[in-house]
């Protein structure tokens, strides 16, 4: 092969994509947690490379997913009592609790034409907060398709999205998790279910306090991630600031439309609205899945792993009636488990 | 409201092989996603489909969906407009990876002009619906 030929094998290897980190700090609740849809537009356009974000919120806020309705999944007295920002974020996943303890993050990046993303991107990028928190001590895996864990129980949470011709993916770190606000926002058929929820939130859901005794280092552990993410080598890697058009946008476009009442209450699908069966995952495959018993008198309870019922209950329809245990090899355990498994569980 | 609809965000712009496509004997054409798409999309647990009565261009979202905790905004491989969507489908989104050529099918569509349908589908396996 002749050295001119060696030169356009050269030419025509994709170069790859400059990344760009904007540390936001503390900043109100919608700041962090919708920039990145000002973002996306100029990394779409290439008039920014891919970015990854920082940010912590100053005041606690409550994120639902792009498919979720606020009036289906919170406990609205709760979050009046506590003031709580309800946003609604353009990616998917469920129900999330932000605090001050937490890292949020988001990468922007140009996605791939006619892919599909998922877990082949999540796998690629969430390589960085892994690496970053091994780093610290901390024995974080991923768990597909983009829960962070550590011994099964969930550090971080991870979903994915698309606006304005980019693929995101953003994800929170838990410093602390403060299990019981987690637990009590969330809607429930019943109130007996509200113990029994704090209990399965505080089984698989951990934080770094919890492991390691103390909150991380914030500046310390970004740098980590940031280091990991030029190991990575997805590209050359520089901290940046947020261009006047980004910021224009976020004024502009991205601020107006959360606050609109129509982004907002965007109606769950017809199927969820009012139905007296529901679906909390509390983490990958732990959840639990109420139904309506046939005579409409309780409801049956039954706390999953997978599609595997590790425990049942049922309890009245009355506000005041408790849970009681339906023993395995019972009839109405049986029916349950085959409901349980009808909808396939938490796989 | 300023939205994705508006500003032509749709990043997922459908392949030849993302969707199949049946014309039907008004010469409207029947649309789903390929067993192939639905594979590397993994199990969709949220669909929210066009509007009926709406046309729409290739180059804006028709369609959001979720799967594996990933949104998904996804224009339609012809411009047209829908004359009949598949209900079914935002109740039971399974369908599309249960039955994607069956009870998972999409919508229906008129397309606006002449467009080579056949061009960016693949041609079902067999009867749709």
């Amino acid at each position: 092969m002749t050295t001119q030929n060696l030169q356009r094998g050269r030419a025509r290897e994709p170069s790859k994509p400059r990344w760009r980190v904007l540390d936001l700090g503390q900043c109100e609740p919608l700041r962090a947690v919708a920039f990145a849809e000002a973002v996306a537009p100029s990394v779409a356009q290439g008039e920014s490379p891919n970015t990854l974000i920082f940010a912590r919120t100053t005041k606690p806020c409550v994120s639902i997913g792009f498919h979720q309705s606020a009036g289906e999944e919170l406990e609205p007295g709760l979050v009046r009592r506590h003031r709580l920002t309800v946003i609604r974020r353009v990616e998917g996943g469920g129900t999330v609790y932000l605090d001050r303890d937490q890292l949020f993050y988001e990468f922007v990046y140009a996605g791939t034409p006619g892919g599909y993303g998922g877990r082949a991107d999540f796998a690629r990028y969430l390589q960085a907060p892994v690496a970053a928190a091994r780093s610290l001590g901390l024995a974080v895996e991923l768990r597909p398709p983009s829960d962070l864990v550590i011994r099964g129980r969930k550090i971080s949470g991870n979903a994915g999205g698309e606006w304005g011709g980019a693929q995101l993916i953003v994800g929170d770190l838990l410093g602390r998790s403060d299990v019981r606000r987690m637990a009590d926002l969330l809607r429930l058929p019943h109130p007996a279910l509200r113990p029994l929820l704090r209990r399965e939130v505080a089984r698989w859901i951990t934080s770094w306090e919890r492991e390691v005794g103390r909150l991380p280092d914030w500046y310390h552990l970004k740098e980590e991630i940031v280091g990991a993410l030029r190991q990575g080598r997805l590209g050359p890697v520089e901290v940046g600031y947020p261009t006047h058009a980004e910021e224009a946008a976020f004024r502009s476009e991205t601020l107006p439309r959360h606050r609109n009442h129509s982004w907002q209450s965007t109606p769950a699908p017809a199927h969820l609205v009012g139905h007296p069966s529901r679906r909390i995952r509390v983490a990958g495959p732990h959840g639990i899945i109420v139904f309506e018993d046939s005579s409409k008198e309780r409801h049956l309870v039954s706390v999953v792993q997978g599609t595997r019922v590790v425990d049942a209950f049922s309890v009245g329809v009355r506000s005041d009636d408790a849970l009681r245990p339906l023993k395995p090899g019972t009839p109405i355990r049986r029916e349950l488990e085959r409901r349980v498994a009808r909808t396939g569980g938490f796989e | 409201m300023p939205g994705p609809r508006r500003r032509n965000l749709t990043t997922v712009k459908p392949e030849p092989g993302d969707f199949w496509a049946r014309r039907e004997p008004d010469g409207s054409y029947v649309f789903g996603f390929t067993d192939d798409a639905q594979g590397r999309m993994g199990p969709v647990v949220f669909f929210r489909g066009p509007r009926v009565g709406r046309e729409y261009s290739t180059e804006e979202t028709a369609m959001t969906l979720e799967s594996e905790k990933c949104v998904r905004q996804l224009a339609l491989p012809v411009g047209g407009t829908v004359v009949e969507m598949n209900r079914n489908l935002e109740a039971d989104p399974g369908a599309i990876n249960q039955d994607p050529y069956g009870r998972g099918w999409v919508c229906r569509l008129r397309p606006s002009r002449v467009t080579p349908v056949e061009s960016v589908t693949e041609r079902p396996p067999r009867t749709p619906r």
